[in-house]
């Protein structure tokens, strides 16, 4: 049928395309930043502008009690930030000053946000993953000069430390130290990159790759033999396509300690891995979601595959 | 690599979005531009589309590779012509009288893709719209004549219509055809 043929052709040249067309001006980074801002129904104050204007505040010290080799406690914080002033946003966010006494931050985890002149009383609490040496800091972005913050932080024996910063004290930092626990964990970050900030993408036709999971030794981050070979053909695959991006994503099995950072640390280990065979940095992108199954855990095979980081690629 | 997708999605944070968000953007982008013609629409429409997408891809059953590919797609054609319909009755068709396709005229390796693609984007709104549902997402006459709110028979007449208007304007820009017709044959 000539209409048929007719229509193939067309289709599969449709098909072949890639990337955006010549000569439009479409930025996938623009249409992201406002996509991201009607998801969380924010307004458009990207709080990274204000950086310049915001500083860390004082602290808790939490008063842990540890039993054996692992961390028994979850800690909580309770903020309860009033403001004097006009205050954009309150976060609270978690660093590590493990190592090379690099204070880096993640999870910025918003608290309150407060565009007039009003003052914030969130009381929302926060949870705070249970991982040795973390620091835990309570961002404001303010405009004007004087405020207050209170802040407090409950575990779970129940003691309450409390603190108020007055402003002379602003400049100070107090660490909140919370004792290192499960000798096992091996690994210590001096660097992880949570943004994924990607430059404009030309292409971006779904990469049909699939890479294995790439499997564990229970609380480690040791890699199992089998999974050398599928590890080493992700190497080649980046090496060859210079244009590819990697998200690794790190998992535990139910029955691992220490979720959070284990599977936080698998990402690492073969961000630490690839990087090291001289894959640009700017290419990976590591994370942890904790112990999110992907296979039954009843059985000793399920969690051996749960013990996992998966591989996405992009361009 | 969809399911990878779809726990990613599962998560609360931004990063996992925007990985998906990454995956598909660029495809889902020139998919609107092709339907919409203008860039303004196409990232309204991929907004829009993409919130869908969070919002719903819990109510998506996988059912095997390109399933979820399939339904993102889906998704951004039917916000593209709810876009379209808007401004558009695709009810209102001229009259005028088209000859069908004579000659073994194919698009062949001469012409680029490109240069159909922009080729699709001249046509006028009906046409287009029809052509691409059926040439190149592959739509049968009664779903495109349910999604455009027109008989059959229109979905029909507008798709030849298409077809010979492409051939004119291959010819005006004097791109060639290739013959389908080989000694030997083996299309």
């Amino acid at each position: 049928m000539k209409t048929e043929e007719f229509d193939k052709q067309f289709r599969n040249k449709i098909d072949s395309l890639q990337g955006i067309p010549p000569g439009a001006s479409w930025s996938k980074e623009q249409t992201w930043e406002k996509l991201s801002q009607k998801m969380s129904g924010k307004s458009s104050n990207n709080w990274f502008k204000y950086a310049a204007a915001s500083f860390t505040i004082l602290l808790v010290k939490s008063q842990n009690i540890f039993a054996g080799a692992s961390i028994a406690v979850k800690t909580t914080i309770i903020v309860a930030a009033t403001a004097a002033v006009t205050t954009t946003a309150v976060y609270v966010s978690k660093s590590n000053t493990n190592n090379d006494n690099t204070v880096n931050t993640k999870n910025n985890t918003l608290i309150a946000q407060n565009n007039s002149n009003l003052e914030i009383i969130p009381a929302d609490s926060v949870e705070v993953d249970k991982n040795p040496n973390d620091v835990l800091e309570i961002n404001s972005e303010i405009k004007e000069s004087s405020f207050k913050i209170e802040a407090s932080i409950i575990n779970e024996t129940k003691t309450k430390t409390e603190s108020e910063t007055p402003l002379s004290d602003i400049n100070k930092k107090e660490s909140v130290e919370i004792e290192k626990s499960n000798p096992e964990i091996l690994i210590s970050k001096s660097d992880e990159n949570t943004d994924f900030t990607s430059p404009e993408i030309k292409s971006s036709k779904p990469i049909n790759i699939d890479i294995s999971d790439i499997l564990f030794k229970r609380n480690s981050v040791e890699i199992i033999s089998k999974s050398y070979s599928e590890l080493n053909y992700l190497l080649e695959i980046m090496r060859r396509n210079p244009d590819l991006k990697l998200l690794v994503v790190g998992y535990t099995d139910t029955k691992e300690k220490d979720e959070d950072k284990l599977s936080s640390d698998r990402g690492y280990i073969i961000y630490k891995y690839l990087a090291g065979q001289g894959v640009e940095t700017s290419r990976i992108t590591y994370k942890g979601y904790g112990t999110l199954t992907k296979y039954s855990s009843k059985t000793e095979e399920g969690r051996e595959l749960n013990r996992r980081a998966e591989i996405i690629l992009s361009e | 690599m969809e399911e990878k997708l779809l726990r990613l999605l599962n998560e609360k944070d931004k990063l996992a979005h925007k990985m998906v968000y990454e995956h598909y953007a660029t495809a889902m982008f020139r998919l609107c531009f092709r339907y919409l013609k203008n860039e303004q629409d196409s990232e309204d429409v991929l907004i829009t589309g993409f919130m869908k997408v969070f919002d719903n891809y819990k109510k998506f059953e996988f059912r095997g590779k390109g399933s979820f590919d399939g339904w993102v797609k889906r998704i951004m054609i039917n916000e593209s012509l709810m876009l379209l319909r808007k401004s558009h009755n695709f009810n209102m068709v001229p009259d005028n009288y088209t000859k069908e396709i004579e000659d073994d005229f194919v698009p062949g390796a001469s012409i680029s893709a490109e240069e159909i693609f922009s080729l699709i984007k001249t046509l006028p709104i009906g046409y287009r719209t029809v052509f691409n549902l059926y040439a190149v997402e592959g739509y049968a006459h009664k779903d495109i004549a349910e999604k455009l709110g027109i008989s059959e028979n229109t979905s029909k007449s507008q798709l030849s219509k298409a077809r010979a208007a492409l051939i004119r304007l291959m010819r005006e820009n004097k791109m060639y055809p290739e013959l389908t017709r080989k000694a030997g044959g083996n299309n």
